[in-house]
């Protein structure tokens, strides 16, 4: 099943980037930097995902103090963080050519959005920086939820506020907002659903690795205890 | 009589106008009733609107209008076309380099990411290893 998943992911892909370079129109008034678009708001969503994922497996864990579900929730933020690190890549990559500069401090989602990306670069942080597995756990879960707590705001952003300088939002925003060709609208989902399998894939590889290597540390902490 | 040809002259300018605009009337009346709402509009709005300009609209607009200016004009369409492909050349290339990078570097991210996945659990299969050995 995974080996047909994975190979679905590939064939995605392909057509994903396929469509992008080959079969969308260009916008009329952005040109080919639109086509950031297709890159930037899918790893945006992918991110939310990862980090409601592990927003649900921190209150699990905090409910069962199941060390599993930390290392499913660990593994799922550790993911959306790179996810968002990408946002933050091709956005200001996006903007440039566009505005004319790569930032505007004065941008709600903006703002909300780095919020988001440094509260669970902490995350990392947090985990990197605590041996106590029990307590690390109990750390991270409710850093997690936190951090969770900044994704509804960054999604409501451009509705709240009506910022000026971001684009409309692509799905239930205002009167004239979201893609009116029917190629950018496959093409972007299509890409949802590519970014959201290799998230999926990745978060799942990196959760085994934190499996089995607390169960190494555990039998070479027995092995040392025996010794003694 | 000098005045009375000046006048003439002046006057014929908009009536010029209006034979290119009556003859893309003819061949596209929904293009020339976008056209006559674009002239009407503010600055701002009409701005808004050049986006509802299809490439062949633009194109059909173009071709009659250069063809109602007499000859000498011609070649002030040339520089100004001139001009306009080197400015949209540059900005097409200024774009396409920005989207480039951010599909690479993008891409380069979660390749960089799913290499240490695989690296450190390659790593983690040695200990194992050599804890079975053990």
């Amino acid at each position: 099943m995974t080996q047909i998943l994975l190979w679905l992911n590939g064939f995605l892909w392909f057509l994903f980037f396929y469509m992008v370079f080959f079969v969308v129109p260009s916008d009329a008034a952005q040109g080919v930097a639109q086509r950031i678009f297709y890159f930037h708001v899918p790893t945006a969503w992918v991110s939310f995902t990862a980090f409601t994922v592990s927003f649900i497996a921190s209150i699990r864990y905090l409910k069962k103090r199941d060390l599993q579900l930390d290392k499913l929730a660990a593994a799922y933020a550790v993911t959306g963080w790179i996810f968002t690190t990408g946002v933050m890549i091709t956005g200001p990559l996006w903007a440039k050519p566009i505005w004319g500069d790569f930032w505007n401090w004065s941008d709600q989602r903006l703002m909300s959005f780095f919020v988001l990306w440094l509260l669970f670069a902490a995350y990392g942080l947090l985990r990197f920086s605590m041996p106590d597995s029990e307590k690390r756990a109990r750390f991270s879960a409710v850093l997690a939820i936190l951090g969770f707590l900044n994704v509804p705001l960054v999604y409501a952003a451009i509705r709240i506020w009506n910022t000026p300088s971001h684009p409309a939002a692509v799905i239930a925003g205002k009167k004239g907002s979201g893609l009116k060709d029917p190629t950018m609208l496959w093409t972007f989902f299509i890409g949802v659903i590519a970014f959201h399998f290799l998230m999926w894939a990745l978060a799942r590889a990196l959760k085994t690795y934190y499996i089995q290597k607390s169960t190494v540390e555990q039998q070479i902490w027995k092995n040392e205890f025996k010794g003694e | 009589m000098r005045k009375f040809i000046t006048m003439v002259i002046l006057f014929s300018i908009p009536l010029f106008a209006q034979d290119w605009q009556a003859d893309l009337r003819k061949e596209n009346p929904k293009l020339a009733k976008l056209l006559d709402q674009f002239m009407q509009a503010d600055t701002a709005e009409a701005k808004q609107m050049l986006a509802k300009f299809t490439n062949d609209d633009l194109e059909l607009i173009w071709s009659y209008y250069k063809a109602s200016k007499p000859t000498k004009e011609q070649r002030y369409f040339w520089l100004i076309e001139e001009h306009e492909y080197r400015k949209a050349d540059g900005i097409a290339s200024e774009r396409l380099k920005y989207a480039f990078w951010a599909v690479l570097l993008l891409m380069l991210l979660i390749l960089v990411y799913t290499a240490r996945i695989y690296k450190s659990q390659m790593a983690l299969e040695k200990e194992i290893e050599q804890l079975k050995n053990k």
